[in-house]
């Protein structure tokens, strides 16, 4: 029966044959998904994008934006997930980057797959930015005004100011901003098609140790040991898109039943520009566009300079670095300087973000940011040159799904401590509004689940050491992972109670006002993604663990 | 490529060189070296009925200004120490000296014009150490005018600070000597905004007292506008001591002119009724032997202040001087101790924090000091982690 009911799909779909990546056992880690996490927040940002457009109106931005957070049923949900998909995204697709910046994923055979990445990443913010503004609040007007400033500096920028922010009446600025959006997300949809049909056909790039630390690193087709991708990545797939759902939800969430919580990660738009009381609101750009803004107080330099230094010249860079690095060594410390400038990169990006949000506006003069900008760049350079002098045996002991199990640790020690601070908010919530019909149990939920999944993972990391040691062949260590895993009955127990406590959690949620407790339902939503993310986390340790 | 290595390992170099110049100077790098006194650009307000204590202050250090005698029996003040800053609006100035007996409760006639309706004024009997009504006018002035204080009767402390305005040749080489006709050593055509602060009596005028002496009574009508308000010239209100009144003041090669205040009780008026005579607002702090004095004003002329009044902008620099008067000793009108003409520099950074031996950074980390210390932690932290990395063979 079953096999008759995916024969009848897969005649129509085609979906063996498509060119889908297989897997081995080692790259069930989050370490070597981080695509699919940008891809799961597209996803998200396309929907709610969809469903935000149903809503906007160009000749009243800023009012309309308010009536949908007041007014329509889970609007303000969907408005803020979407600001805060964006950002995950963003986010999301920088650690990306700097991911496979760092494993040196832009060698052969993947170089135009990393050009197009790079583009995709600079798109994103475009249409971020574009996105942002869309709201018309004052800190919309001020972006939109410094970008103004930026393009009116270039080259023909009189000419070009026009066309992005129209003949200067609002419908029309809000009119092309709202038509930007849509057509860079529609590239962005078009560029992430090629880009994600490229990761399928070079396929994921393994472990370097796996290769010797050598370019081309490929995977070998027609080792057996490869899983299919259906459907242990595409189970995979779904319960990272999950996580990245969740969090999506959940944050925002809380942000908007916090109070004091910083202009810049207000999850809602603030005052409108005829406010009175948008003088006493800093000019302040999107988080991701920090950088920028500090750089145009670097004096004496123009903003066309700036836009060249801080924007053109990186993003040119990481472009062609395929090109500048071309030896076929894939350890860290060989070719230093490339490695060297994307820590620089960062941590420069880290820098004058901060800079940018505690001093915004304030200019200084190159006596002051040339040391902030040199000082860590000269420590790296110098630090750098020396470690690189070190030697490097071609085989490693390590083994990477350790490494790999330890990051999904944290991630979800991180993931009990933002669900802990939920719930101890949801209950100081309680107890403010004195209404037990409040109590979301949601919240309980997540706290417990935050917990669960720490558990959780933490078996898992012993069961996937297991995993690794019967795929490799190498000569490993053994390690003592085995003894740590949980008996099935114990499993099963956890599972049971994660369905139980998840259909709690989606019958007691609707129960929040749409239009003033959102928030509680967007955080009980969130937790309820997680919690299935979780059993499908369990179901597919289970099913495929070789322990 | 060894070039290109060599090119690259001196550029290292020199940015390094340069990088620990920098910051080991601190922001004197960007600010006009020549400039003896710099005010920075900081976040906050100016606390006048506290002066000094506003936190921005603690990272600004004390620039000590020398002061002599101008005249025989003055200079009884050696030194007055300064800070300067402004938050983008306002201009901030925080004085302060040595004073042997600092008092604040007095208002001479000399300088309050006799006081109006409700105000008597008062002079220090340091005999008997009471507050006694001055005498008449016409007899403190020819106290004063003569050069001249007796052993019973002082005036108030005072403290000035000119801001020249241009108008000679090349910058002043003296100052504050000013008051009588041709009286100052500003040549011919030269001109300067003086911030003159007062420590005297600011009363509430909810217990007014009959004109004691000297001055004719005035109608209520004409000196409500100005002076009878809930807020003192300081723009403090009446709670004080201590605190005392800034006048605005002009003077060029020829006289000594108010103002604003459009009365003519202290000089003559120059801008009557168009300006603001509350432009400039002080408190004052004080010791057992000292005075703290902080004064502030709009960076940008005040409306109808122009050309008698200084326009202060972000990275010019300005000729300015300081005097201070003690009474007790004597000291009144010219009689004073004055300093040469120094430059101050508005700087458009914020002040680097000061290390105190001992007691480690005093104020705030500045954003850039903040700043570069994240980076140069997330520096460290990324090589001790490759280097702990590359030691287990990892990367």
């Amino acid at each position: 029966m079953k096999e008759r009911f995916v024969g009848w799909w897969d005649d129509r779909l085609h979906l063996k044959d498509a060119p889908l990546a297989r897997v081995p056992d080692y790259m069930y880690s989050f370490n070597y998904w981080t695509g699919s996490f940008v891809a799961a927040a597209l996803v998200w940002q396309i929907v709610t994008g969809l469903f935000l457009i149903l809503y906007y109106v160009p000749s009243d931005p800023y009012n309309q934006t308010m009536a949908l957070i007041q007014q329509v049923p889970y609007g303000s949900l969907l408005l803020a997930t979407h600001l805060y998909g964006a950002y995950a995204m963003i986010f999301l697709a920088y650690v990306h980057m700097f991911r496979n910046y760092f494993v040196k994923a832009y060698k052969k055979p993947r170089e135009l797959q990393w050009m197009i990445g790079v583009l995709l990443l600079v798109i994103v913010q475009g249409a971020s930015f574009l996105g942002y503004a869309m709201t018309g609040d004052i800190l919309a007007t001020d972006a939109v005004d410094v970008g103004k400033g930026i393009m009116s500096n270039f080259p023909g920028g009189n000419l070009l100011e026009p066309l992005f922010f129209g003949n200067g009446t609002s419908l029309s600025l809000f009119t092309r901003l709202l038509g930007y959006h849509i057509i860079l997300v529609a590239l962005i949809g078009l560029l992430f098609g090629y880009h994600f049909y490229l990761a399928e056909m070079s396929g994921f790039m393994p472990s370097r140790k796996k290769v010797n630390f050598k370019a081309p690193a490929k995977l070998d087709e027609k080792d057996p040991s490869l899983n299919p991708w259906y459907p242990r990545n595409l189970l995979y797939m779904v319960e990272l898109s999950l996580f990245v759902f969740g969090f999506i939800l959940i944050i925002p969430s809380v942000l908007s039943i916090l109070h004091n919580v910083p202009l810049l990660f207000s999850p809602y738009p603030t005052v409108s520009p005829s406010s009175p009381l948008a003088t006493t609101i800093p000019a302040y750009p999107p988080w991701f566009f920090l950088f920028l803004y500090k750089v145009l107080d670097f004096q004496p330099l123009s903003p066309f300079v700036v836009a060249v230094i801080a924007a053109i010249i990186p993003v040119l860079y990481f472009l062609s670095v395929p090109i500048l690095d071309r030896g076929s060594d894939l350890h860290f410390l060989k070719g230093w300087v490339f490695q060297a400038i994307g820590v620089i990169a960062i941590i420069n990006f880290i820098q004058t973000s901060v800079w940018a949000a505690i001093a915004p506006g304030v200019p200084v003069g190159p006596g002051v940011y040339v040391p902030v900008i040199a000082e860590p760049a000269v420590l790296i350079f110098v630090g750098f040159y020396l470690l690189s002098r070190r030697s490097y045996p071609s085989v490693t002991h390590a083994s990477d799904s350790n490494r790999n199990t330890k990051f999904a640790f944290i991630a979800l020690v991180l993931t009990a401590a933002v669900l802990s601070v939920v719930a101890t908010l949801s209950i100081n919530n309680l107890f403010s509004t004195g209404s037990i019909a409040l109590l979301p149990p949601a919240l309980t939920g997540s706290l417990v689940t935050g917990v669960l999944g720490v558990v959780v993972i933490g078996y898992r990391d012993g069961g996937k050491r297991t995993a690794t040691l019967e795929v490799n062949t190498e000569k490993v260590a053994p390690v003592t992972g085995i003894s740590r895993r949980p008996k099935l009955g114990v499993i099963y127990g956890i599972f049971t109670f994660l369905i139980v406590l998840s259909a709690i959690l989606a019958v007691i949620m609707w129960s929040f006002n749409p239009i003033t407790q959102a928030a509680f339902f967007g955080i009980g939503l969130g937790t309820l993604l997680i919690l299935l993310a979780e059993m499908i986390a369990i179901y597919h340790y289970v099913s495929y663990s070789r322990g | 490529m060894k070039k290109w290595k060599a090119l690259l390992s001196t550029f290292l170099i020199l940015t390094f060189l340069f990088s620990l110049t920098a910051v080991t100077l601190g922001v004197g790098v960007a600010a006009d070296p020549s400039a003896s006194l710099i005010a920075y650009k900081v976040s906050g307000n100016v606390n006048l009925s506290n002066p000094g204590s506003e936190s921005f202050w603690s990272s600004i250090p004390w620039t000590s200004v020398p002061l002599s005698a101008n005249v025989p029996n003055g200079g009884h003040t050696p030194l007055i120490n300064v800070k300067a800053a402004w938050n983008g609006t306002n201009m901030f100035i925080l004085l302060s000296w040595n004073a042997t007996q600092p008092s604040n409760r007095m208002s001479s006639v000399f300088s309050l014009g006799g006081g109006p309706y409700g105000f008597p004024p008062l002079w220090l009997n340091s005999s008997s150490g009471q507050y006694v009504a001055a005498p008449p006018r016409d007899v403190e002035d020819s106290i004063v005018k003569s050069y001249y204080t007796n052993s019973t009767y002082y005036s108030q402390d005072r403290v000035a600070m000119m801001w020249y305005l241009g108008g000679q040749t090349g910058t002043p080489d003296d100052c504050m000597v000013v008051g009588q006709s041709n009286g100052g050593a500003l040549q011919y055509g030269g001109a300067a905004n003086i911030w003159d602060f007062m420590t005297g009596a600011t009363w509430n005028t909810t217990t007014p007292f009959l004109p004691q002496i000297g001055m004719n009574e005035i109608p209520l009508s004409s000196y409500y506008s100005w002076w009878n308000r809930n807020v003192s010239f300081t723009g403090v209100n009446y709670t004080a001591p201590p605190t005392g009144f800034a006048l605005n003041l002009y003077t060029n090669a020829s006289n000594l002119y108010e103002v604003g205040l459009g009365t003519g009780l202290f000089y003559d008026d120059v801008a009557t009724n168009t300006t603001d005579p509350y432009s400039v607002q002080a408190g004052a702090g004080m010791g057992t032997g000292s005075w703290t004095v902080e004064m502030t004003r709009s960076l940008q002329t005040p409306q109808g202040g122009s050309p008698y009044l200084v326009n202060i902008q972000p990275g010019s620099t300005y000729d300015v001087a300081f005097a201070v008067w003690q009474g007790y000793l004597g000291e009144n009108a010219f009689i004073k101790s004055i300093s040469t003409f120094q430059t101050i520099y508005l700087s458009t950074q914020a002040p680097p924090s000061i290390v105190i031996p001992g007691q480690g950074i005093a104020g705030p980390l500045t954003p850039y000091e903040l700043v570069t210390l994240i980076g140069l932690v997330l520096a460290l932290i990324v090589l001790i982690s490759l280097a702990v990395l590359t030691r287990r063979h990892e990367v």
